[in-house]
């Protein structure tokens, strides 16, 4: 009787901090028991549904369903009452008969989380005045409100669901809960209501109850022991084998009877998630046209724009292909909403371009989304839309960085808050967030936890492996506290990997927009986002591309932006109207820039690495450039095809192809697969892989972690080794390619994305190079964005010839300017406002007012009296040294400003401090920690000249320009102030160092030997002495690390460290903060 | 970097014989306040503070007496009572001598230091903003202590984190940079607190004003001592001894109704000079002065002893040529600990213990040679802390007794095992089970064994046992049904 067992309880773990196993453990178990169903209802949401289903379906597809069933529900807070025990709290599980039941479902749950994403609830007198058509009940066996069998609720329950209300009955092992079972029969027996029994899940075996405590200590931010009554009893609430379900049960009175109720509840709960119908919004369709001709119409204006009413042949027929398919598939309403949201912008002067795979798309083109002009490229439109694949497309859009939001109120706006809502991002416990909430349930103390986060953070820690963190800090602690206490460090180990990957809250994706053409309760709940005025859904991104829905990415370019900005300044200060269209392609004067790899502050080509491919790959036509921003990535690195590429391009090896099938695939870039599309086709040609399976394979490698990496993907590339060797491709290429399958999982390109982040890198370049100092203050107001900081854009622009003004209170915008002292002159950046740290925008307004009225101000006195900020604007001001102008030096301001307010000050002016004058080190110091940077002397050369900390002479270091003169393959000593860190994945432990001196970059190279011996200098010093062998190809150079040298004497040489640490509540300041890249 | 010890004749240190008004006493391993004057302040782990011109004319007197300096008077003393590893500042300010005394422990310093020697006003000119800081941690805490009027720890807070701020931004690194600046300036700019601070740092001869002087109350701890004149051996005759003793005792505690007694020691001198030291607990506060006139309590607990004692002895000395039982010559009854009580709180028992007269149980739980205890069953499910052990009569209704897993623990017998015996094999007629339950797994490296199964197992005899199964299968028996 047990055997086929149906179980309607069952919590996943996204009942955040309450379930304590993954939708995958819970559903692959209850299908190798042998169960009929589950019924997945987390608490106040729909968060874990799609998982389940996405897991089901795996079962499915792989041959290792046995007949398990998925039913659908939510458990719903009566009240707010989420602090107490999960014992206690009132619930009451609501589960879904049909898709009516389910839209109800999602309509309660909207509601419930009316008041934001926490402590959501659903008052009961609501919930008797709700439609639950389609649904049923079920009174779990906890809570309060079950110990009272006299309680009015159940008739009126029963009554709302006519006769769909039933009480839960479970058992544990446990004297105190079974004593709960007396109460229920009792409540059945008295209120004529049935009872089904279930084991009410919350993790799926024995073995996890131990997370299940856990998640406890975390939920109630509190130790083990404090927390005891938040914790099950026992371990009972997981999932059993029919043998034991029936030793459990068949002690209840009735249990035939409440089983068979089960069956049939089963029987009758007819919905699933496929049967969710959805369309895209359709107002943007004028009267007379359907979505197809509508978007048939617009496709034609498009290419007689586009193409001057002379489009290519080519052109016409792909993009009829196209239009075939996006009818077959019924695509053209996500087209026209897409073109809808880009039009708009476009009017109001947002830029904004297509990314990715929608550039493969012609379609796209004329419709303005994206701007890979398909005549120029190959471009493969299946790798946006197939019709064998039939998954819905994605297209990410970007936009300008400060503009987005417009964007998307538009959206809201357009569509409705019913209609529009955000894509979730699950938030998970990773690497130290769950070593540190471990830590915390186990009663570690603030200093060690503070200990271990630094000791994860640490580079050389970095991505190695809970066990080696846990057992590095056990050997620090024990060393500096050999009499602590005895902490339980195998537990604290253990605990974190199994918490590694647990959702932890629900986060709001970068960009996902999902819109439907009815409101989205019909599909899933909504709760409003922590961020004001978005609402978001209980699903995330892989969520809903399983379930087939569209979704819209709505992202962020920094560059975009600065481009945007730029135009207008060239416009202001050079009277030069530009776009991006009318930027000139290949401009050889941009090429040389770039193959001289000045691309400091350009888009895509200005990381190191890719500053070091540059003067090698020499790019001279816009293709190079595609080449450039594809072939630096995870994937081509790890199929190592970077030095074949180079030396075929260079004319040092022949180009040949591995098989006479690859020549067309792989003719453009010379023999070497570097793209996505080459590898799908590749696996098509030689793999012995359908167009469908292709798909899949890319599909995987773009979007699965790495966790889901072996089962996923490794059955794909089994496949494709034993399709190419029955291919008889050589083996050394069937081995690239599938090292280059694994790397794109990480992070690879597809063709059509390289092409499009081109134009923006292109267009980029030229900016720079033809108006670089319109192009530098437009990345600088664009901040933050970008590699690098403000201090290296401004040194970079300083080397480059540009006259850099300090940032004044009587001439400074909040923004950078261009000013020129006479129209024959070049033009100089103003430093704005913008760089003083602690400064707010609408003080330096207000600033600006005071002092068009005042016309300037010679005093402090003067101008404190004109302007009455707040202290803390004041002494940011004083801070950053500019009341020098007005005749006080920086001890002297900030002195006189901290006595703010102003007037009695003014009346007795307290100046009997002899302040002394500021050493040049110093005045950098206070520069960088004011305004970022400093426009004195480069603190290198000052450290040089004046206080020389290291052991080895000064004179026998070299700068960074001389190294073009150097002889390779000797050893130099370099010295400089540290820009940017990188251990990229791909490179095996190597890290990579960027430095800066008074003349430009070193470019330092550790290998993990080296590192590992002086990590803790590599990653706490500021500045770096080091020697190394200096190897060079063509202009790039980087310098293989043998030694990093200490400070010989104290380390109060460099004011800089001593006073970071002597201040300890001060936020620690950093000169540079490396940024990631997009 | 140490001055103290690199550049500057060491005798320099203790220089100079104008009389300090205070003293900061720090001692590593443990202090006793009250060395130097009555008049302390407890300021942090082992410092204390001392006014010392409360008795400022006696070591005037034996400054004179002795013809010596300051310093060479007071630091054998020192020496005496707190071996070598003292730091003490002798200074006007008790600010001044602890932010002195920070930074000597800082700096290693050892011994003692007279701030207003020309030398250590110099290196007290040296002293750095962190340790102007880090002396101020406890400070705050005192001040609240101490009421201080419009004090408030989360602002004080800020203005320290603004003067930090302040600091560093224009990179004073000692506040002797910013000597010239007055308290005034200073309050304006960070706030009454700082401003006083600053002038308790740095302004000469200023007086306490504000500074949080809270009085350490003495403690003395009573004692008596008895030379018999003949030897005793007889408790009838010991008894009456004793009783006077503690009649004695009784009149040394000036707070009859507060103090109470946690344990003495009864030191005695057998008839062969033969030292021998007991003691005399209580399970509770016991009272000397409520106990008159007969001391019956003590005098139950000193029986007690005496029988052990003698009993040991005769075991011991069994085969020597002694008298039956060896007599004592002295004793000396010293109290070790005591605690004062409030008279209130004995109030407060009476009320709500009013049915049970609370304090006759416990004064019988005195009287008695064993302890007087009970259980009561507790809000756990964890078997290790199902119960409680509590005083007879202080039972209380359980506070989580809405938590389901309360009533669970009526299954569980009243008599348990602190530590669990393992079974060999289970022989039972009747094996009943009674729950699944967790342990404190946590406590534990390997986290799975966390499951137990208990049972109820009756033996042929009809006796019923606890007893619980791993779920690696091992039994163990955690307690006994009565």
């Amino acid at each position: 009787m047990f055997s086929n067992f149906n179980e309607w309880l069952c919590k996943t773990n996204f009942s955040f901090l309450h379930g304590a196993s993954h939708p995958r453990d819970l559903i692959e178990r209850a299908n190798s028991l042998g169960y009929q169903s589950l019924c997945i209802n987390d608490f106040d949401g729909a968060y874990g549904l799609a998982r389940c289903y996405r897991e089901l379906d795996y079962l499915k597809k792989n041959n290792l369903h046995r007949g398990l069933k998925l039913n659908y529900g939510a458990e719903i807070h009566l009240q707010a009452d989420h602090d107490l025990p999960a014992l206690l709290q009132d619930t009451l599980v609501l589960v879904a008969l049909n898709q009516r039941g389910y839209t109800n479902l999602n309509g309660l749950l909207s509601y419930a989380h009316r008041d934001g994403k926490d402590y959501a609830n659903l008052p009961m007198a609501y919930l008797l005045n709700s439609d639950v058509e389609g649904l049923f009940a079920i009174q779990p066996m906890r809570g309060q409100i079950r110990t009272n069998k006299d309680a009015s609720h159940h008739a009126e329950l029963k009554q709302l669901f006519d006769g769909r209300y039933y009480l839960a009955l479970s058992r544990h092992l446990h004297p105190a809960e079974d004593r709960w079972i007396k109460t229920t029969l009792e409540t059945a027996k008295l209120h004529r209501l049935e009872y089904i029994l279930t084991q009410d899940v919350f993790f799926h075996n024995r073995q996890q109850k131990c997370v299940s405590d856990l998640l406890q200590a975390i939920r109630t931010n509190r130790v083990f022991d404090q927390c005891q009554q938040h914790f099950f009893p026992n371990a009972e609430r997981c999932l059993h084998p029919a043998n034991e379900l029936q030793r459990l049960y068949s002690v209840i009175p009735g249990y035939r009877r409440s089983l068979a109720l089960s069956q049939s509840l089963n029987q009758y709960c007819q919905f699933d998630l496929d049967q969710l119908g959805y369309h895209y919004p359709g107002e943007m369709i004028p009267d007379g046209y359907d979505a197809q001709s509508y978007l048939q119409f617009l496709v034609n204006a498009g290419v007689q724009e586009k193409f001057d009413q002379k489009p290519p042949e080519k052109i016409l027929r792909q993009i009829e292909h196209e239009l075939i398919l996006i009818e077959r598939l019924n695509f053209a309403d996500y087209f026209l909403t897409v073109w809808d949201i880009v039009s708009w912008a476009r009017r109001q002067q947002i830029l904004c371009q297509g990314r990715g795979s929608a550039a493969n798309s012609s379609v796209c083109f004329v419709l303005g989304i994206t701007s890979v002009n398909p005549d120029h490229f190959d471009l493969l439109f299946e790798r946006f839309v197939s019709m064998e694949r039939g998954d819905p497309p994605d297209i990410d859009v970007d936009f300008e960085h400060e503009r987005r939001e417009e964007v998307i109120q538009y959206i809201y706006q357009r569509y409705g808050r019913d209609r529009a809502a955000m894509v979730a991002n699950v938030i998970t416990f990773r690497g130290k967030g769950s070593l540190r909430a471990v830590g915390k349930a186990l009663g570690a103390d603030d200093r060690l936890l503070q200990q271990m986060s630094k000791i994860a953070s640490s580079r050389y820690y970095r991505g190695s492996g809970t066990e080696n963190i846990v057992m590095a800090l056990k050997n620090d602690y024990e060393k500096e506290n050999p009499q602590a206490a005895k902490i339980s460090w195998k537990l604290w180990m253990q605990l974190s990997e199994m918490l590694h990957g647990f959702p932890r809250h629900l986060g709001i994706h970068s960009g996902g927009f999902m819109l439907a053409d009815k409101p989205l309760n019909c599909l899933l709940p909504q709760e409003p986002a922590s961020m004001a005025g978005r609402s978001v859904i209980q699903w995330s991104k892989e969520d809903i591309e399983a379930l087939g829905f569209f979704k819209i990415d709505i992202l962020s370019l920094g560059m975009l932006s600065a481009i945007r900005k730029c135009f207008d300044y060239i416009d202001y200060y050079y009277d030069t109207r530009l776009s991006l269209d009318s930027i000139p392609d290949d401009d050889q004067s941009t090429y040389a820039m770039i193959q001289k790899a000045d691309t400091v502050g350009v888009f895509q080509i200005e990381s190191r690495a890719q500053m070091s491919m540059l003067p090698r790959l020499k790019p001279a036509c816009f293709y190079d450039l595609v080449i450039e921003v594809a072939i630096i990535r995870p994937g081509p690195i790890q199929g190592n095809v970077i030095h074949p590429y180079l030396a075929r391009r260079n004319g040092l090896e022949p180009v040949t192809y591995p098989d006479e099938r690859l020549q067309p695939i792989l003719q453009r870039t010379l023999g070497i697969a570097i793209f996505q599309e080459q590898a799908m086709r590749i696996a098509i040609a030689v793999g012995n892989f359908t167009a469908g399976e292709a798909n899949e394979l890319r599909k995987k490698i773009g979007s699965w972690g790495i966790k889901d990496f072996n089962r996923d993907l490794n059955p794909l590339l089994v496949k494709l080794e034993k399709g190419m060797r029955e291919n008889n491709v050589k083996p050394k290429f069937a081995e690239q390619i599938l090292g280059q399958m694994k790397g794109f999982a990480e992070y690879g390109f597809p063709e059509s994305h390289a092409v499009s982040f081109s134009l923006i890198a292109y267009a980029s370049c030229y900016l720079k190079c033809h108006f670089p100092a319109a192009f530098y203050i437009s990345i600088l107001n664009s901040q933050p964005m970008g590699f690098y900081s403000p201090h290296a854009l401004l040194q970079s622009a300083k080397r480059e010839g540009i006259q850099l003004l300090p940032i004044s209170l009587n001439h400074s915008q909040w923004d950078h300017r261009l000013e020129r002292s006479s129209p024959q002159k070049q033009y100089a950046i103003r430093l704005g406002f913008r760089l003083v740290n602690g400064l707010s925008e609408a003080t330096v307004d207000k600033i600006i007012q005071q002092r068009i009225a005042a016309n300037g101000w010679q005093s402090f006195e003067h101008f404190v009296q004109d302007c009455h900020l707040a202290r803390d604007q004041l002494t940011a001001l004083a801070a950053s040294d500019l009341f020098t102008e007005a005749g006080d030096s920086r001890s002297q301001a900030l002195w006189k400003s901290e006595a703010a307010p102003y007037q009695p000050m003014l009346d007795e002016v307290d100046d009997s401090i002899d302040w002394k004058p500021e050493a040049k080190l110093e005045s950098i110091q206070k520069d960088f920690r004011a305004f970022k940077t400093s426009l004195k002397k480069h603190p290198v050369a000052v450290i040089k000249q004046e206080q020389w900390p290291y052991p080895v002479a000064v004179e026998k270091f070299t700068v960074a320009n001389r190294l073009i003169e150097l002889p390779a393959d000797k050893d130099i000593f370099a010295f400089g102030m540290v820009l940017v860190k990188q251990s990229p994945g791909s490179a095996k432990g190597m890290v990579f160092v960027t430095l800066e001196d008074e003349t430009g970059f070193f470019n330092l190279a550790f290998t993990p030997q080296i590192y590992s011996r002086f990590y803790r200098l590599v990653d706490h010093q500021p500045f770096l002495s080091v020697v190394g062998r200096l190897q060079r190809v063509n202009e790039s150079h980087s310098i293989l690390v043998k030694r990093v040298f200490d400070f010989e004497s104290a380390a109060n040489l460099l004011p800089l460290r001593r006073d970071d640490r002597s201040i300890e509540h001060e936020v620690s300041v950093e000169l540079i903060k490396p940024r990631a890249f997009h | 970097m140490n001055i103290t010890t690199k550049v500057i004749d060491l005798a320099e240190l203790r220089a100079g014989d104008e009389f300090p008004v205070y003293a900061a006493i720090y001692n590593p391993e443990s202090a006793s306040p009250f060395v130097l004057s009555p008049t302390a302040m407890r300021w942090g782990d082992n410092l204390y503070l001392n006014r010392l011109d409360d008795c400022k004319f006696f070591w005037l007197d034996q400054k004179k007496k002795l013809r010596c300096k300051l310093a060479d008077l007071f630091e054998p003393l020192l020496q005496h009572y707190y071996g070598e590893d003292f730091v003490a500042v002798f200074g006007n300010h008790p600010w001044q001598c602890l932010l002195y005394l920070h930074y000597q422990v800082s700096h290693q310093g050892r011994g003692l230091y007279l701030l207003e020697s020309r030398l250590n006003r110099n290196i007290f000119r040296t002293l750095d903003w962190e340790c102007w800081f880090t002396a101020q941690q406890e400070l705050a805490e005192h001040l609240i202590a101490a009421n201080a009027r419009g004090f408030r720890a989360d602002s004080f807070q800020s203005q320290q984190a603004r003067m930090r701020r302040f600091i560093q931004r224009i990179g004073v690194a000692t506040p002797h940079e910013m000597l010239a600046a007055d308290a005034n300036s200073i309050t304006r700019r960070f706030g009454k607190w700082l401003g006083l601070i600053w002038q308790w740092s740095f302004t000469e001869s200023s007086g306490l004003q504000g500074f949080p002087w809270i009085k350490l109350e003495q403690e003395q701890l009573p004692g008596v001592k008895r030379d018999l004149e003949y030897p005793v051996n007889q408790w009838e005759y010991i008894e009456v001894l004793l009783r006077e003793d503690f009649a004695r005792l009784c009149d040394q505690f000036y707070q009859h109704d507060c103090e109470h007694i946690n344990r003495m020691l009864w030191e005695i001198t057998l008839f062969n000079y033969e030292k021998v030291s007991v003691e005399l607990s209580f399970r509770h506060p016991y009272s000397l002065h409520r106990d008159l006139p007969g001391f019956d309590t003590a005098l139950y607990q000193a029986r007690y002893i005496y029988d052990d004692l003698v009993r040991n002895l005769r075991a011991r000395d069994g085969d020597l040529d002694l008298p039956e039982s060896m007599p004592f010559i002295c004793w000396q009854v010293q109290v070790c600990e005591r605690v004062m009580l409030a008279p209130a709180l004995w109030e407060l028992f009476a009320r709500e213990f009013d049915q049970i007269d609370y304090q006759q149980i416990m004064a019988l739980q005195n009287k008695l040679p064993l302890a007087f205890e009970c259980y009561q069953s507790d809000a756990s499910f964890f078997p290790e802390k199902s119960f409680t052990r509590i005083p007879v009569g202080t039972a209380q209704t359980n506070p989580f007794d809405h938590y389901p897993w309360s009533s669970s623990a009526a299954n569980k017998p009243l008599f348990y095992y602190q530590q669990a015996e393992p079974i060999e094999n289970p022989t039972a007629v009747q094996k009943v089970f009674l729950e699944r339950n967790s342990n404190q797994w946590w406590l534990s490296e390997d986290a799975l064994q966390s499951i137990r199964d208990y049972f109820i197992l009756k033996d042929h005899n009809g006796r019923s046992s606890w007893a619980y199964r791993t779920q690696g299968g091992e039994w163990f028996k955690q307690g006994e049904f009565c």
